[in-house]
């Protein structure tokens, strides 16, 4: 294949990692904790991507983090914010037609 | 356990990381996890499993670049314009030094430049020459700290834009004409009367030639070494023509310009004033140096034109260059 994947995933991943990390996030988790569980749930996700990512979520308010000390260690703890969990339900509402004009058109395809 | 790799590791990472506030927070929470991945995955902390944990974190500069998305130096919308501005800007400040040079006059636009006089020891070319480079790569630089602090502003800042029809300014592909046999032709026609002249005379720089007497307007070595500079450019000259046939890249080009640059370079050093000989009632000296200054002036922007057309298609490998 001449293509690269890999950068079409990456593309793709971008709105998807955001949507997974905001519903990680519905209780307070810090990065580590949210690696784990991810990978738990079947999806790797970069621990050095998941970082800028968690950091720009909060520049934009759709999350908040504080510093807790926790098995002897300073950690950063996030969770989602109340603007976060509004954009959360229109990008899976947005999510849930898209994937809905895939699987159609894919059946189309199918024939 | 030697903290120090792991130091090491977060300074290089600061290193790359252009960021004000939030840079201490960051690298909290990269030695954070490092520290904890190591404990857990390894069961303590180790010089080795350190090292492995930081591997997999990756290189801080990607990390770095990661953390930056988004952030611009210099808006890439604003590309047409760094180079049209630059264009604009090394014409007045050129046509300044011109200016300057010929009228002997200092002139002092505080902070902006300044252009001295070289005392009047150094030939005006030798003025105009120097200051050619120099003033290209202040207006360049200046150009850039100007959109810098435009696209740091962040307002919506509408730039002039002056209409100049300048392939390197667009994406449009560069034109090449494509080359012919027949002008090749010419062009080896006349490298060998070139090297035949060369040959039976020892010069390509005649004061007068007659059927007794052929005197050269330089002594014999001068001469000599004049002729061979301007037979080897005319040959890089031919054998660019004749790359043309096979390939397209603008490598070849850039190569002849700077070759040709260095011999005129070479040239011009050379105390050619001296190995002058006398004629009563022409000015040879100053027709000499015009000429010289003039071909060097020719060479050094078709060089910077190769320069930026390679640049150009780096940066969009689309427009590569076409044959008309």
């Amino acid at each position: 294949m001449d293509f690269d994947v890999g950068k079409f995933e990456t593309e793709m991943n971008r709105g998807f990692l955001q949507i997974l990390v905001l519903l990680c996030l519905e209780e307070s988790m810090y990065g580590y904790k949210m690696l784990s569980t991810i990978l738990k749930i079947g999806y790797k996700i970069e621990e050095n991507t998941l970082y800028p990512l968690l950091r720009r979520l909060e520049s934009k308010g759709l999350i908040s983090s504080k510093w807790e000390v926790s098995e002897n260690r300073p950690k950063k703890f996030y969770k989602i914010t109340g603007k976060g969990k509004a954009l959360r339900k229109n990008l899976l509402k947005i999510w849930k037609n898209q994937n809905e004009i895939i699987n159609n058109l894919m059946e189309v395809n199918d024939g | 356990m030697d903290n120090k790799i792991l130091e090491d590791y977060l300074k290089e990472i600061d290193h790359y990381l252009a960021l004000k506030e939030e840079k201490d927070e960051i690298l909290n929470e990269i030695k954070s996890h490092i520290l904890e991945k190591t404990e857990y995955e390894a069961g303590k902390i180790t010089d080795d499993a350190l090292k492995a944990t930081i591997k997999k974190y990756g290189n801080p500069k990607i990390i770095a670049e990661k953390y930056m998305e988004g952030y611009q130096i210099i808006s890439p919308v604003y590309k047409k314009y760094l180079f049209l501005y630059t264009g604009l800007l090394f014409i007045i400040h050129y046509g300044l030094v011109v200016f300057s040079a010929f009228s002997n006059y200092e002139m002092v636009f505080f902070p902006f430049f300044y252009i001295p006089i070289m005392g009047t020891h150094s030939p005006v070319w030798n003025q105009l020459i120097l200051y050619l480079p120099m003033t290209f790569f202040y207006d360049f630089g200046f150009v850039c700290l100007f959109l810098y602090f435009i696209t740091q502003n962040k307002k919506e800042i509408r730039l002039p834009w002056f209409e100049i029809n300048l392939n390197l300014l667009t994406r449009k592909p560069v034109k090449v004409k494509k080359p012919k046999r027949h002008i090749l032709g010419l062009l080896v026609s006349g490298f060998i009367i070139v090297l035949f002249v060369y040959i039976r005379y020892k010069t390509l720089f005649f004061l007068s030639i007659g059927p007794g007497k052929t005197t050269s307007l330089f002594n014999p070595s001068v001469s000599r070494w004049l002729s061979l500079s301007v037979i080897f450019i005319y040959f890089m000259e031919i054998m660019y023509y004749m790359s043309r046939f096979f390939t397209k890249s603008s490598w070849v080009k850039l190569t002849k310009d700077g070759l040709i640059l260095i011999i005129l370079w070479l040239i011009i050093n050379y105390p050619i004033e001296d190995a002058l000989v006398d004629f009563p009632y022409i000015d040879l000296k100053t027709i000499g140096t015009f000429i010289l200054l003039f071909l060097t002036m020719m060479a050094t922007i078709n060089f910077i034109k190769s320069l930026i057309e390679i640049l150009c298609l780096r940066k969009n490998p689309g427009s590569k260059s076409i044959h008309k």
